[in-house]
C-alpha cells in the first residue's frame, strides 16, 4: 500500500496521510499541552518522522495507530522537558477552523481549566479516552500501563471533576 | 456486566459529564496552511537527505580514486626500485665477470711465459 515505486505516488499517499489526521494529531497536543503554537510545531515534527519512517507502514491503521502514539509521546516528552504549565491566552492564538463546540460555554470553560489542572498522566488517559474515544485497554497498550491503571486513573479524574463541577454550581 | 461498559461511575450526571468531555475535547484542526507547511518541510527535508547523500558518495568516490591512485603509484615505484636494484644487481655481476676474465687471462699468460 505505502510502497515507494514513484515518488509522486509517494507524495500524494504522504499528503493524504497528512489531511486526513492532521487534527487528530494536533488535537493530541492541543488538549494535553494547552499552547497551539507548540502543538502544532510538534504535530509537524510528528508528520515528518511519519514520512521518514513511510517505508515500514503497513497499512492506513498502522499509519493512524503510529500518529496517535507518536504525538502522546512527544507531547509528553515536551511536557517533561519544559516542565509545562498549561495557560490559557486563548486570545493570543489563530482561532481554530474546525466545528464550533455547541456546549454549555460556561460549563466548557470550568471543565477545560479542569482538564488542564489534571495530572499528566490523568489528562493523558482523559484525552485518548474522550477526544480519541479509545478502549482503556487501548489506553493501557499506548501509554504501556494495566487496563486496571487506566480505568483507576479515569475513574478518580471523572469523579474529581465532577466534585468540582458540583462545589462551583455549574453541573448540568 | 463489566461496570465500564455499563457506564458506571455516577450514572447519569457523570454520563453528562462524559458527553461534555467528548464534546469540549472534540477534535480541532490546526491552523489554515497546516498540510502545505508539513508537506513543504517534507519535501526540503527529502531534498536535504539528497543532498547529503549525494555529497557522501562523492566523497566516497574522491576517497577511492585517491586510495587507488595511491596504490597504484606505489606499486610503480617498487617496480622502479626493483628494476634499478636488478640492474645494479646485473653491472656489480658484469663488473666481478670482467674482472675474473682478466685474473684468469693474467694467470694464462703467466703460465704460459
Amino acid at each position: 500500500m505505502f510502497s515507494w515505486r514513484s515518488q509522486a505516488a509517494a507524495d500524494a499517499n504522504f499528503a493524504e496521510i497528512v489531511r486526513e489526521h492532521q487534527a487528530m494529531v494536533y488535537s493530541i497536543g492541543w488538549h494535553l499541552l494547552r499552547d497551539r503554537a507548540v502543538a502544532e510545531e510538534l504535530a509537524q515534527d510528528v508528520f515528518l518522522k511519519l514520512h521518514e519512517n513511510w517505508n515500514s507502514l503497513e497499512s492506513r491503521a498502522h499509519a493512524a495507530n503510529w500518529l496517535r502514539r507518536a504525538m502522546t509521546q512527544r507531547s509528553i516528552d515536551y511536557s517533561r522537558r519544559a516542565r509545562l504549565r498549561p495557560r490559557f491566552a486563548l486570545e493570543d492564538v489563530p482561532e481554530p477552523i474546525g466545528p464550533a463546540c455547541d456546549a454549555d460555554p460556561l460549563m466548557s470553560e470550568h471543565l477545560e481549566s479542569l482538564i488542564a489542572r489534571l495530572p499528566e498522566r490523568a489528562r493523558q488517559i482523559v484525552v485518548l479516552r474522550y477526544q480519541e474515544d479509545l478502549e482503556p485497554a487501548e489506553i493501557a497498550q499506548l501509554l504501556g500501563v494495566s487496563v486496571g491503571a487506566v480505568k483507576s486513573s479515569l475513574h478518580r479524574s471523572l469523579a474529581w471533576m465532577r466534585g468540582r463541577m458540583e462545589h462551583m454550581g455549574v453541573t448540568k | 456486566m463489566d461496570a465500564w461498559a455499563n457506564g458506571a461511575y455516577g450514572g447519569d450526571q457523570m454520563s453528562a459529564l462524559e458527553r461534555e468531555l467528548r464534546e469540549v475535547l472534540q477534535r480541532e484542526q490546526p491552523s489554515a496552511g497546516f498540510d502545505r507547511r508539513v508537506l513543504e518541510r517534507a519535501a526540503l527535508a527529502r531534498r536535504s537527505q539528497q543532498r547529503q547523500w549525494k555529497w557522501i558518495s562523492t566523497a566516497v568516490a574522491a576517497c577511492l580514486v585517491i586510495g587507488l591512485t595511491s596504490v597504484y603509484w606505489q606499486r610503480e615505484r617498487q617496480a622502479e626500485r626493483a628494476q634499478e636494484q636488478l640492474v645494479q644487481a646485473l653491472q656489480i655481476t658484469a663488473q666481478k665477470l670482467a674482472l675474473v676474465e682478466r685474473m684468469a687471462t693474467k694467470n694464462l699468460t703467466g703460465q704460459e711465459k
